[in-house]
């Protein structure tokens, strides 16, 4: 257990720090995690699921679990769901990772642009024109480019 | 199609817990180039029909071209 939180601490404080924008919620959401990879260790089937992959599960159910119980609307779910029960264990890796920034990289860069401000900022098209200083339907347009590139440059993985 | 933007969205959102350096750094000079923040004026500019209203920012739109 010690070398598993000295491999993911980093990991888990970071996908939290990400999330949470208060640091203390953010380290609390940390141990927890630890502490729900402490209980399920003796359940975790590495043939099912990387090491990493499992516990970046657990992170993301955790903060999802943090947000609903922030907001008082339901009681925690302990439940732990495996990215291997939900199809990603073969997304969900660095080669994956490593394939995203080769085609990001080769598209030209307003279309990578939009990608990177959509799905990992999570901005609004309305919001990337703006910013991009362009108008919505050409962001749109865009978009749509993008995305058939990139279908064509991940079509093993997307 | 859905599958598939869900999909890149979680992809996305590994690289938060991972951190690949080689897309860490693709995002970073990303984020930091459009890192301006929007106020709820900047978003009026932005018309129903999508169109941002140049008269108004002074700000001119780029031509979708030279992207193919």
């Amino acid at each position: 257990m010690e070398r598993i939180y000295r491999e993911f601490s980093d990991k888990v404080l970071r996908y939290a720090r990400s999330k949470i924008s208060d640091l203390h919620d953010a380290e609390d959401v940390c141990s927890t995690v630890f502490l729900r990879v402490q209980q399920g260790l003796p359940r975790y089937d590495s043939a099912k699921a990387s090491l990493s992959t499992w516990i970046y599960s657990i992170a993301r159910n955790t903060v999802a679990d943090f947000y609903r119980h922030t907001r008082a609307v339901e009681p925690l779910n302990e439940e732990i769901v495996c990215c291997e029960e939900d199809g990603l264990e073969n997304l969900y890796n660095d080669e994956t990772l490593e394939a995203l920034a080769a085609a990001l990289e080769s598209l030209p860069k307003r279309e990578s642009d939009i990608i990177v401000l959509h799905y990992y900022s999570g901005k609004q098209l309305k919001e990337i024109a703006v910013l991009m200083k362009m108008s919505y339907s050409n962001i749109k347009s865009l978009h749509k480019k993008a995305l058939a590139h990139l279908k064509k440059l991940l079509q093993f993985r997307l | 199609m859905k599958n598939r933007l869900d999909r890149l969205r979680g992809l996305f959102d590994y690289q938060r817990f991972a951190g690949n350096r080689h897309l860490a750094a693709l995002i970073e000079q990303t984020t930091t180039m459009h890192a301006e923040s929007l106020s709820d004026e900047d978003l009026e500019h932005v018309s129903a029909a999508g169109e941002i209203n140049t008269a108004r920012t002074g700000k001119k739109d780029e031509e979708c071209n030279g992207d193919e």
